[in-house]
């Protein structure tokens, strides 16, 4: 009986714990030491916007000539009472990060080529070399309650994707890799 | 003596006149049409879609203080549909400012030291193109040139011209190709 008993505690750390880890509250994203707030133009200056949680920054296994980084993102829109947590992998191509393409311009340059600089430009716009997945989306509300909102993936989806160069949504996934790797992705050679 | 100044007069109008009936057919034969931007709708037979050609002609300077300079030139907007074909004639006044071109951007960054991270540059570049244009529309024809309305105001508002905006900057990188041989932003200020 014992043996259950105990057996039943390591169930409830092991499941429950998480989920309460999970889930997050207005006044728990304010601590700078774990969240980091990412500005951006939609923001009313009232504290909302998107929070990057430091801890959940991991870097995981990817194909040659690429990195890959899981990262949980927490979006507080505190006037609707509604707080997303979302998990995203992002996956960046080495070879089209803009210092390995100013290099590489610079050295075809030096050998007679005459591309001009805004094609390494144009070659960013059509792929920015990063692309995101959101893998797990969770709503609460303000409290840090489970929201009973139904999640719509593909709101949820514009919130952080597409990663284009020049666009906001860019700005997070460079500063992810910074906090895995301690390089912006862009100063990549 | 009358009569022959009213002549004259009626000649200089003629030769001096700021808009001339344009068809579809000049924009695509003629060499001083350069297709700066094209956009096919689906069917590639059938050539429907946008066309913007910029007539290398028209463009000339206004301003040219290095690392500052002005031009000014006309380009053409051709819709080609199953409906009909219009052609729409605009004119384009760039201010350029080679401080902010891309090669000076990066050459700075270069010899900073310590080099400062390539976000600051993509923000750099995202915060001032160095381009300032405005843009008026002219005339409207259909494809075999006949004027559907004209109109010429003196608006020259000016706004800024980011990099992402790739018809209107590829117009304004052409032009000064046209005027400097030069793109713009391969412009050094050192």
């Amino acid at each position: 009986m014992k043996r259950i008993y105990l057996r039943f505690l390591w169930l409830l750390v092991c499941f429950v714990l998480p989920l309460q880890g999970q889930a997050i509250s207005q006044s728990e994203l304010l601590d700078t030491a774990r969240f980091q707030h990412i500005d951006s133009t939609v923001d009313s200056g009232r504290g909302d916007g998107k929070y990057l949680d430091l801890t959940s920054v991991r870097s995981v296994e990817a194909p040659n000539g690429h990195r890959r980084i899981e990262a949980t993102v927490y979006v507080l829109m505190p006037a609707a009472d509604l707080i997303y947590g979302l998990q995203i992998q992002y996956d960046y191509q080495m070879d089209q990060s803009l210092n390995h393409l100013i290099d590489k311009h610079d050295t075809s340059l030096r050998n007679g080529g005459n591309d001009p600089y805004i094609s390494i430009w144009y070659a960013k716009q059509s792929n920015s070399g990063i692309t995101g997945t959101i893998t797990s989306a969770n709503a609460f509300n303000n409290g840090g309650q489970t929201h009973k909102q139904q999640i719509h993936m593909a709101n949820i989806k514009a919130i952080l994707l597409p990663v284009e160069f020049g666009n906001e949504k860019y700005k997070l996934p460079n500063l992810v890799y910074q906090k895995a790797y301690g390089i912006a992705y862009d100063d990549e050679l | 003596m009358i009569r022959r100044i009213l002549m004259l007069a009626f000649v200089l109008l003629v030769f001096t006149m700021p808009t001339e009936a344009i068809t579809l057919q000049e924009l695509q034969t003629s060499p001083q049409f350069k297709l700066v931007h094209h956009h096919e709708f689906s069917n590639p037979v059938t050539k429907e879609g946008i066309y913007v050609y910029l007539n290398t002609y028209s463009v000339e300077p206004l301003h040219y203080a290095p690392p500052q300079y002005t031009l000014r030139g006309i380009y053409y907007i051709a819709t080609v549909a199953s409906y009909g074909v219009g052609i729409q004639e605009k004119q384009l006044t760039v201010a350029y400012d080679t401080n902010y071109s891309l090669a000076t951007l990066i050459r700075s960054s270069r010899t900073m030291n310590p080099s400062p991270s390539m976000i600051a540059l993509i923000q750099a570049s995202e915060s001032n193109s160095g381009l300032y244009m405005s843009d008026i529309d002219v005339a409207r024809y259909e494809a075999d040139g006949t004027v559907k309305w004209t109109k010429y105001s003196e608006d020259t508002r000016k706004f800024p011209v980011n990099r992402n905006h790739r018809i209107l900057y590829d117009l304004a990188d052409t032009m000064f190709m046209v005027a400097y041989q030069q793109h713009f932003d391969d412009i050094v200020v050192q």
